[in-house]
């Protein structure tokens, strides 16, 4: 087990040991040595499960991600060929091509094998016969991993488009394995006896789970470690998901994105002075971003302006942990201090490591470009000029800045203002389609759909959450923070408060005119254990734990803001997050854009 | 009272007691003459079959029709057949106790224990053309066989009839005369027929084309008269003559017992069943534990212990001198006695042991009672289904064999629901394997009763089985489907809570729209493809279209897998909902596919009437504009021999002026309206990409900038012409002055300007900057800083 998944009181290695076990056991049907090929968004994710290393001592002797294409010619040995793929249509097309080129190769003839993460599709299994390949698969296995370990309090479903597909597309595929997904937490930790939800698909979620609880009635779930479930449709605090985070990891995501807990970093900032400079300037230097790094754990969540300072007193205190060892006197001593040597090297390696992001971060952030489109941003929140053409956003266009950044600015400005008005709406239009291309009118017309952008109608609701909920606070210390609204400087994440606000003594109770205000229907239910018995007050715990399922993408921030809640002095609530894609505003945007060609220039 | 208990048993050999007692008297007393009737009995204290024999000669008493009764071990009739069909050679019971009976033209017709007819199999065109003269049913591996002998002494053969795969056995060449004797020999997966012509002995098997005389050859010693001989266990052979019973072991000792009427005789795994027209008894070896308690002057612990316990309970002394006897060895006394209770039959007698165990286990402290408890529970499930009414005599060897869910299985081939469950809660089965599974049986029972009304069948049932876990709502529709009651099926399907299951029985019984709900209602997107799938290729078309567009979802879902799959089709459904705007985008899409090179235009002037039927005039003018642009552009290519087609507006501008067609470009600015703003900024980073600085100083002074200096400051900077840069610093608005003084390095100036608005914080900024270098300014900065807050 992952020592970085434990020490949470629900323990997040249960769920990889869990799916490790499946996994082997899968790859142990087919006898042999084997050659996996990728569908290329899980090859990732399941390295979160089980490393290559572990495929590896489970005869998996190579690897390549799914193209179609014939496959090199160094696997004609290879005994077992397995596809791991996602249930689509468009993948199944590249399965069949790999077939065919299987079918094509005379001279070996080895077992073809398709395993479908997470569930079986009927569908795709039709399309495979039409297509004249079904046949040729000896196993048609279904992994069930639903969720992928990120962290102690962090899983994630890895579903890059959940959104879109269901606000744009109305395809609620993603809903059902979030349904699954929970249900497959409560089979390891047990029947969650409280659910909360805002938004419709918090609202289909729950109802899905009532229905395959009753499908599934019958099972023994253990003993509940988990106190309340909280769904959240993304759809109801857009907003957040648009700033920009002003956390280490969050910026660390916004800049160098963070995929799978790794991200990568220009490495020439990172050679030490023993090795030759310009080695390999084109490689990118990897670097897991876990609570396993001790350090990183400590300044993940905080603020980026807290960061600078603690990394210099952790330097002080490395170095003074290394002056000791003059004073040293006794044989003993020495021997104590030789003894935490290695741990000591490694958080020395750990803070040059950090040190150096921090100033590739800080390179960023300091610049004009970085501060001016904050600035809006924070204008924005506080509800300032977001009536009118705003000049910076027009000064952007003007210089063709990324259309990514104009789109989230814009989105923004219509969220706080709660829509504009079709004038001003129709200039931004207008301006992004001549200048950017007329191939960006669907992308519009997809942002419209969805409501990111869109004319504004009598109320305001903003303004009154932005009052009511306090999601602006002024003068708020971004070192030493009371207010989870540190994580972007000046806002507070709206879906945060309403976590906040669940677990606050009160509950959501007389928070009926609050909830009312934001889009989608408001859960609030109770679950039964496997006999029927009511679960509530079952066993008063001291912590309470509070699942936090966000459908439709999580933010760093967001995740920051809920550790920053669960570590407060006072608190006693441990939050888990769960969440089908860990995102930022512009992985975000990205889902939802749809050029009509591919434009070089962005 | 142990005298009492071997009055029953007979020596036969050396340490060997044989037993006979008494299981039931027959209810059926005055109906059957056994002299005159053929029987056959399953298994297991399984049902028994009785017709009559067509070999005798009787007074015919209602039809001339031969009638097969079926009667329950205890002789209470549970059915009757009236047999319409050809003559019956042989009846026999399979290992799921259905009756088989085997006609002459080798049909095999099967029936339940109710006398409902299942289901025919044939032995084959040879066995009907020939007839057959003989059949045997035999216990196989994976169920029950059957062989016949035809007129032509073939022998065929079907080793499972639940699969009935008829096979020939290998031919005995010049046989005339049907065989003198036959069995069937089954083991592993191998079914051999021994046969005897004469002396003769043949080995039959299927792999083979004729067959050879195996083995020694036998002088036959088949007396006329010794009707049947069944082995009991292994260690002897019962037999009889009319009313005469021998028991003979392997040295040819014999028991003898008289009766004064015929009997039947019923082998069992553990002994024989003897049936006559009055009794049904049981003819065993004394099992050795049994033998151990209650066998005169027996030493075992668990006789001294029954004594102890006997003792006890007439509150003598002496018990205690009995306990002493087993002190050491009470373990295995408790063991004795417990399993002794198991082999009887009589409920006092168990009684008697299992209180003698319990007495015993008392005097041992941690002792396991897991064997006592459980005897407990299986004695009192063998009485309970020993009971006249249940009719099933089973021993606990036979059930220990047979496994609790199978009792449970037959209890409900009986239709004794009540009893099963009861049972099945009793032994604490998880519901999934017990209750559940049996009230499944009974529902699938009730929905074949075809008489009742399906809403109330369907209510029954569901009243009865709720949402109970395990239980399989689609299992009992199916069974409803298959006898024909689709409407029950479909009431029925409902209660399935499982929609993986439920979908597609509902496709199957052409539920279409139900099954479409239900897919939609289980959110499972994949079953509400297939759903989808399947009706687009069995409904026409436009109404398949009709029908999916009352279904938001399954229409996006739909509309999905076009787009991916059949775009026409995606097209026409646009046409059919009026969807404007969809249709538009969809032409946008098909205007920049590059396979479309031809259409282009077309298809965005397509795209521009959609809009504007979707009254979206924005989007229509867009388009409009861009058919302009292109256009344009066109022109603008052959003119310049440059790339221009697929520019934006503001990219064309843009081009234009690189190219230093100001004019051009001011033309096609006030075409489409570029605002000012975005106007200067094209002019000010095309002048400064064409390094035109004193252009660009002209600009600067044509009128007033909307976006300001700074812009100015920037360019020049972003190319390094610090002195370019200057000229615009003037005209910076004030409060970015400190700033952009800064960004040219000028951090006097920058402090000047600070000072002179008496800006503390803009001088903080500039000391910030000045680094090591300038000491003397910081210097001066702190000074005026000190200046500036004591003035306040």
């Amino acid at each position: 087990m992952a020592s970085h998944l434990s020490g949470g009181k629900v323990n997040v290695a249960l769920v990889q040991d869990d799916y490790k076990k499946d996994l082997l056991r899968l790859l142990s049907k087919c006898e042999g040595s084997k050659a996996i090929v990728w569908d290329k968004g899980l090859a990732g994710p399941v390295g979160l499960i089980a490393k290559y290393e572990l495929l590896r001592d489970n005869e998996v002797m190579k690897m390549f991600p799914m193209t179609g294409d014939r496959l090199p010619t160094e696997v004609a040995k290879i005994k077992n060929l397995i596809f791991i793929s996602r249930p689509k249509l468009s993948l199944m097309d590249l399965v069949a091509k790999h077939i065919h080129w299987e079918e094509q190769s005379s001279t070996n003839k080895r077992e073809l094998h398709l395993f479908f993460v997470p569930r079986r599709s009927k569908v795709c299994e039709k399309f495979l016969m039409t297509k004249g390949v079904f046949g040729t698969l000896t196993f048609i296995e279904e992994f069930a991993c639903n969720l992928f370990p990120f962290d102690s309090d962090l899983m994630s479903m890895e579903l890059e488009d959940a959104y879109k597909e269901y606000h744009f597309e109305n395809d609620p595929t993603c809903l059902y394995q979030v349904a699954e997904a929970v249900m497959g937490l409560q089979r390891l930790f047990g029947t969650i006896p409280a659910v909360y939800g805002k938004g419709a698909g918090a609202k289909h979620v729950c109802d899905l789970m009532r229905r395959m609880a009753r499908e599934r009635m019958g099972l023994e779930p253990p003993r509940p470690k988990i106190d309340r479930l909280l769904l959240l449709d993304r759809s109801v605090d857009l907003l957040t998901a648009l700033a920009t985070p002003l956390t280490y990891e969050g910026l660390i995501d916004e800049i160098f994105s963070i995929n799978n807990t790794t991200a990568h970093f220009p490495a020439e900032r990172f050679t030490k002075a023993d090795e030759m400079p310009g080695d390999m300037p084109t490689q990118k230097k990897k670097i897991i971003l876990n609570s396993a790094d001790e350090l990183f754990a400590e300044i993940r969540d905080k603020n980026f302006n807290a960061v600078g300072p603690t990394l210099s007193r952790k330097a002080r205190l490395i170095s003074s942990q290394f002056e000791e060892r003059h004073g040293e006197k006794t044989v003993q001593e020495m021997k104590q201090f030789v003894a935490r040597l290695p741990h000591m090297m490694a958080a020395k390696a750990s803070l040059a490591t950090h040190t150096t992001i921090a100033e590739l971060i800080k390179e960023l952030t300091d610049s004009d470009d970085f501060l001016e489109s904050l600035q809006t941003e924070q204008e924005f929140m506080n509800g300032i000029d977001t009536d009118r053409v705003h000049p910076y956003i027009e000064d952007c266009i003007a210089q063709k800045h990324p259309l990514l950044k104009v789109l989230k600015l814009l989105c923004m400005q219509s969220i706080t203002n709660s829509g504009m008005k079709a004038k001003v709406l129709d200039h931004y239009k207008r301006e992004i389609l001549q200048t950017y291309g007329f191939q960006h009118i669907l992308t519009l017309r997809n942002l419209e759909s969805v409501g990111l952008l869109r004319v504004q109608h009598s109320s305001r609701p903003y303004t009154i959450l932005r009052k009511m909920l306090r999601l602006t606070v002024e003068d708020e210390s971004e070192i030493t923070p009371t207010d989870i609204s540190y994580v972007h400087s000046v806002y507070a994440p709206l879906s945060v408060r309403l976590a906040q606000q669940l677990v606050s003594p009160g509950g959501w109770k007389g928070m009926q005119d609050i909830l009312g205000l934001l889009p989608g229907p408001t859960v609030e239910e109770t679950q039964l254990d496997g006999h029927g018995k009511d679960l509530i007050g079952t066993q008063p715990s001291q912590t309470e734990v509070v699942l936090v399922f966000f459908i439709g993408g999580c933010t760093y921030s967001e995740v920051s803001a809920l550790r920053f809640l669960s570590q407060r002095e006072d608190s006693n609530v441990e939050f888990v997050v769960c969440t089908t894609k860990l995102i930022n505003g512009s992985l975000f945007l990205k889902s939802l854009m749809e050029p009509l060609s591919i434009d070089i220039n962005n | 009272m142990s005298a009492m208990l071997t009055a029953d048993w007979c020596p036969l050999g050396k340490d060997t007691y044989f037993r006979k007692f008494e299981i039931y008297a027959m209810a059926w007393q005055n109906e059957i003459n056994l002299d005159n009737v053929v029987l056959a009995a399953a298994s297991y204290g399984g049902p028994i079959a009785v017709v009559r024999d067509r070999k005798r000669f009787i007074k015919v008493q209602t039809t001339g029709k031969p009638v097969i009764s079926i009667y329950t071990a205890s002789g209470r009739q549970m059915s009757s057949i009236v047999w319409t069909g050809g003559q019956i050679i042989h009846l026999g019971w399979s290992s799921t106790e259905d009756l088989l009976c085997v006609q002459n033209d080798g049909c095999v017709l099967v029936y339940d224990m109710f006398g409902t007819y299942l289901h025919t199999f044939s032995m084959g065109q040879e066995a009907k053309d020939t007839n057959i003269i003989e059949a045997k049913i035999f216990a196989s591996v994976n169920g029950t066989g059957v062989v016949v002998l035809t007129s032509s002494y073939r022998f065929f053969l079907v080793n499972n009839v639940k699969e009935p795969k008829v096979r020939q056995l290998a031919e005995v060449a010049g046989l005339t005369v049907p065989p003198s004797s036959w069995c069937v020999i089954s083991e592993d997966r191998h079914t051999r027929v021994l046969m005897a012509r004469g002396s003769d002995l043949f080995l039959l098997k299927h792999s083979e084309q004729h067959a050879f005389p195996v083995g020694p050859r036998f002088d036959s010693w088949h007396g006329q008269k010794f009707v049947i001989n069944e082995m009991c266990g292994t260690e002897a052979v019962v037999g009889h003559w009319d009313t005469v019973l021998l028991v003979v072991n392997r040295q040819g000792e014999f028991i003898n017992y008289g009766y004064d009427s015929p009997v039947h005789l019923l082998p069992e795994m553990d002994g024989v069943r003897v049936l006559s027209a009055f009794t049904h008894e049981m003819i065993q070896k004394v099992p050795l534990v049994v033998q151990q308690i209650f066998r005169i002057n027996s030493t075992e612990p668990g006789s001294y212990l029954l004594e102890a316990s006997k003792q006890f309970q007439k509150r003598s002394h002496r018990s205690d001198e009995y306990i002493r006897l087993v002190k050491d060895q009470l373990n295995v006394a408790v063991r004795q006695c417990i399993e002794a209770a198991g082999y009887e039959f009589d409920p006092s007698n168990q009684m008697m042991l299992i209180r003698a165990a319990q007495f015993g286990k008392s005097f041992v402290p941690d002792i396991d009672s897991e064997p006592y408890v459980k005897m407990c529970r299986t004695l009192r499930v063998l009485n309970a289904v020993r009971n006249l009414r249940i009719g099933v005599p089973l021993t606990i060897t036979q059930l220990q064999h047979l496994s609790f869910q199978v009792l449970l299985d037959r209890l409900v081939v009986r239709r004794h629901f009540y009893l099963a469950i009861q049972i099945a809660k009793y032994l604490r089965m998880p519901d999934v394997e017990g209750s559940s599974r049996i009230l499944a049986h009974w529902a699938c029972y009730k929905v074949k009763q075809t008489q009742l009304d399906r809403e109330q069948v369907a209510r029954e049932i569901a009243d009865k089985l709720g949402y109970a876990p395990g239980v399989s709502y689609s299992e009992i529709a199916k069974k409803a489907a298959d006898c024909g009651r689709t409407q029950l099926a479909i009431k029925l399907i409902d209660y399935e809570p499982r929609a993986s299951l439920q979908v597609p029985l509902l496709l199957k019984l052409g539920e279409d729209i139900p099954s479409l709900v239900k897919a939609i209602d289980s959110g499972d997107t994949d079953l509400v493809y297939i759903v989808l799938l399947h009706l687009r290729d069995n409904m026409p078309m436009a109404e398949f279209q009709m029908t999916i567009r009352n279904y938001p979802m399954a229409q996006s879902l739909y509309l999905k897998y076009c787009r991916d799959h059949n775009i026409e089709t995606l097209r026409d459904i646009y046409d059919q909902e009026d969807n404007h705007n969809a249709k538009a985008a969809f032409y946008l899409k098909e205007s920049y596919d590059p396979k479309n090179s031809t259409t282009k235009a077309a298809s965005l002037e397509s795209a521009k009437q959609s809009y504007r039927s979707a009254r979206n005039e924005f989007a229509a003018t867009m388009c409009e504009e861009q058919q302009k642009l292109l256009k344009y552009q066109t022109t603008l290519e052959d003119k310049f021999r440059r790339e221009f087609v697929g520019l934006s507006v503001h990219d064309t501008v843009h081009l234009l002026l690189m190219l230093n067609e100001v004019k051009l470009a001011e033309k096609l600015r006030a075409e489409y309206k570029v605002p000012d703003r975005r106007y200067w900024w094209l002019r000010i980073l095309s002048l400064a990409a064409l390094s035109d600085w004193s252009e660009l100083d002209k600009f600067s002074k044509t009128k007033k900038s909307p976006i300001g200096y700074e812009p100015f400051v920037d360019v020049c900077l972003k190319y390094d012409k610090q002195s370019e840069a200057l000229k615009y610093l003037t005209r910076v608005k004030d409060d970015l002055k400190v700033k952009y003084y800064l960004k040219l390095g000028m951090l006097e100036e920058a402090r000047n300007v600070a000072t002179e608005h008496r800006d503390v914080q803009a001088l903080l900024f500039v000391q910030s900057r000045c680094g090591t270098t300038k000491k003397t300014l910081s210097d001066q900065i702190d000074a005026t800083i000190a200046q500036l807050t004591t003035k306040k």
